[in-house]
């Protein structure tokens, strides 16, 4: 992109594009620096990025927060570092999915569909896990695909409908949801202890002194 | 006579002979000037500005760097800089051609006439925010007056070049007007100068997206325009209001993720201009700021929270700064809430059963009376003047309070209001500061964060036998999932990264500080992830 021209087209679409990663010292310190300054948590972007259980951690906070662009620009940020995260990519699709977004959804479907490839001879029984989890993906978001654009060509061969995933809700051991309820619970009593209405007052007795007749 | 720009090697910005040179050349060049000879008019108004912007190029650079640092050369600079803007703009919107309309002979020809009142307008209106001064309120009048006039001579959407900092733009006249209104909007808040200045940058970058439709758009959120309302530039459409020219969000939204592409790129957007040597954290307080202003633009068009105006205004007591809200606004609630006590066990400790109860169950009418404590008994000596609430709604209220007391309060400073005596302090977020055309008061904007804060001691669990305490408020979230509840801290314990221990009533917690949800001058609001909860 040519940072000198005025009037760019705006961003279409999500495709990824990792060339946006430079390679030279300045504008690689400049990123670092903007990440470190828009997600204040990561003092060393670049290696924080390719953290994969981070990410999911951090982009599934955004969500609590109600900060979905947030996350959504913190995911893409990560799989600029390293594209290989399949579980970013994954999180990604769910939250088109969620966010009836079949744009964002089909483009994410294509590439992650280029980015991991099943071997043709691909048959379950010698295929290595990491081979399986990705058809079990693909069977996946063909489904999620087939309801969000149900006559997209390239979901014709969806199967049968099946659960939401859940693959924006990382099942890391940090995320206590007992423990969340539980604290949140306790804040709820807290609060509705204070907030406590303003007792009625009996009316204040006259200040007028009587008068001595 | 050769004009020279300040010396940058001294230490402050002076005015100078040069300065003074300048001011004298504007006048005789206005004197000299045939303003019915429009397109000679322009050539030279035009060449004025560019000797203008050359000269001063270097003191707008050093004024803006400077931030708080300012001497008062600084500030006589940044006045003579304003003020010789508003002079070109006025002298341009002069040299304007009346009548003029669609079978008017050469009117193309003279569209630049418009293009360039229209952006000295909008350089006016950004400066006088810069120095200080109050907002023009004649500004939206004649940025419509300009367009208005530039419609009848059907020339709105002829494309121009102007030169804004040192670089040929090519823009429509109606891209301009919207450019200047949207300054005018957002400096009428609460921007910085630096931060006006990168939006500035931005919004000339993102010219060819500011379009206007006479209808409003099928989908998203819209700003609206009357042209025939003197005191109204955008704002947000309302029923049975008159509007005759509407501003799509969508566009702008695409802008701002590419404004951000940029980033990820490792390029300051948009590239140019005297921004692009400013912090990295101002570059982001923009982002943040136009994201906030569109969200809410977006969902005050879908579900605005119903505002009540305060029929007569009422004195409401108010504490600002993160200290001053634990340790007075809130200092009755210590006993009541979360604590560790001064005689509990340490979290640190290998048990941490024991008296750790937190007694929030105390008799009714302690908590009453800790709760209706008289603030006069604890006058604050911060705010000088009383101060007024104005409005309030689900998310957020407005407060009027002198400009003195509203200099010394920055926007994202956390601040604690008590409406009622006998209820909770509501805590909340200064988002914006709108001077009144009075001239000495200031509407203060406030982001409700809860209605009921908690405040509570924590303690840092380390591996340490000394127990360290540290202070924080508690801001309940409302889904019941409980992730999006959060802490507020002082940067320090925030930087300290720590896990703290905390017991509400008998639950005993482990927290570690989260993701940061909003931040302001010595504070932050963590998210509060459970570790462990006993």
């Amino acid at each position: 992109m040519d940072p000198t021209s005025d009037f760019l087209p705006a961003r279409e679409g999500a495709v990824l594009d990792v060339s946006k990663v430079q390679q030279d010292a300045g504008t690689r310190r400049l990123r670092d620096r903007y990440i470190a300054t828009r997600f204040v948590q990561f003092p060393e972007p670049s290696i924080a990025l390719r953290h994969t259980s981070e990410m999911l951690r951090w982009g599934r906070q955004l969500l609590d927060d109600d900060q979905p662009r947030l996350a959504t620009e913190l995911l893409y940020l990560a799989l600029e570092e390293e594209p290989k995260q399949r579980r970013v990519w994954l999180f990604l699709l769910e939250l088109a999915f969620l966010n009836e977004d079949a744009t964002q959804f089909n483009e994410l479907a294509d590439e992650f569909k280029k980015r991991f490839v099943i071997p043709e001879t691909f048959d379950e029984i010698n295929a290595t896990d990491d081979e399986k989890e990705i058809a079990e993906n693909n069977k996946i978001i063909d489904v999620m695909g087939i309801e969000l654009a149900p006559n997209d060509p390239r979901y014709a061969n969806a199967g049968e409908p099946t659960m939401l995933p859940n693959w924006s809700t990382p099942d890391s051991a940090e995320r206590n949801e007992a423990g969340q309820r539980q604290l949140h619970t306790a804040l709820v009593d807290a609060v509705a202890f204070h907030n406590v209405p303003p007792p009625v007052l009996p009316p204040a007795p006259s200040s007028v002194p009587p008068t001595n007749s | 006579m050769e004009l020279i720009p300040s010396d940058p090697k001294q230490a402050g910005l002076q005015i100078t002979k040069a300065h003074r040179g300048l001011s004298d050349r504007h006048f005789a060049l206005e004197r000299e000037m045939d303003k019915r000879q429009t397109l000679e008019c322009v050539t030279i108004l035009a060449r004025a500005l560019r000797d203008f912007e050359e000269f001063s190029r270097a003191d707008r650079e050093r004024f803006l760097q400077g931030g708080l640092t300012q001497t008062d050369g600084d500030r006589a600079v940044c006045g003579w800089i304003t003020e010789r803007y508003e002079m070109l703009a006025r002298v341009a919107r002069e040299i304007v051609p009346t009548g003029l309309n669609e079978a008017s002979a050469g009117r193309h020809l003279r569209a630049p006439a418009w293009a360039l009142a229209i952006l000295l307008v909008g350089h006016a209106s950004k400066w006088r925010k810069i120095s200080g001064m109050r907002p023009d309120a004649a500004t939206p009048a004649r940025l419509h007056q300009l367009f208005r006039s530039a419609l009848e001579a059907k020339i709105e959407a002829a494309v121009q070049t102007v030169t804004i900092e040192r670089r040929f733009i090519e823009a429509t006249i109606e891209a301009l007007y919207v450019r200047a209104l949207l300054l005018e909007r957002f400096a009428s808040g609460n921007l910085g100068p630096r931060r006006l200045e990168i939006l500035d940058t931005w919004l000339v970058a993102w010219m060819g997206a500011l379009w206007l439709t006479t209808e409003p758009a099928d989908s998203g959120a819209t700003l609206c325009i009357d042209t025939q309302n003197p005191a109204r530039g955008l704002t947000r459409p309302v029923a049975g209001e008159r509007a005759d020219f509407y501003l799509a969000l969508k566009p702008l939204r695409r802008q701002l993720e590419r404004a951000v592409d940029y980033f990820h790129q490792g390029i300051i957007f948009p590239g140019w201009g005297i921004a692009l040597s400013f912090r990295m954290e101002e570059h982001i307080a923009v982002i943040d700021f136009v994201e906030r202003e569109l969200n809410m633009i977006e969902r005050a068009t879908a579900q605005k929270s119903k505002r009540f105006p305060i029929g007569q205004k009422s004195r409401v007591s108010v504490y600002f700064g993160f200290s001053d809200i634990y340790e007075r606004a809130l200092i009755k609630q210590s006993a009541l809430t979360t604590s560790v006590g001064p005689t509990a066990a340490s979290a640190n400790s290998s048990s941490i059963s024991g008296a750790r109860t937190g007694g929030y169950f105390a008799p009714a009418a302690l908590r009453y009376a800790a709760l209706a404590e008289d603030a006069a008994g604890r006058a604050n000596d911060f705010m000088r003047s009383p101060v007024q609430l104005l409005d309030i709604s689900d998310a957020g209220m407005g407060l009027e309070m002198s400009s003195d007391d509203a200099a010394k309060v920055e926007v994202d400073e956390l601040v604690a209001v008590r409406i009622d005596d006998g209820r909770p302090w509501v805590l909340g977020i200064v988002v914006r500061k709108v001077n009144q055309r009075n001239d000495y008061s200031t509407t203060v904007g406030i982001k409700v964060l809860t209605k009921v804060p908690l405040r509570a001691t924590l303690e840092l669990v380390t591996d340490r036998p000394v127990r360290q305490t540290a202070n924080g408020i508690f801001v309940t979230g409302a889904p019941a999932h409980g992730f999006a509840d959060s802490i507020i801290v002082s940067d320090a314990t925030y930087r300290a990264r720590q896990v703290v221990a905390v017991t509400i009533a008998s639950g005993h917690f482990h927290i570690r500080l989260g993701r940061v949800r909003y931040s302001g001058p010595g504070w932050k609001m963590a998210a509060a992830n459970v570790l462990e909860a006993r």
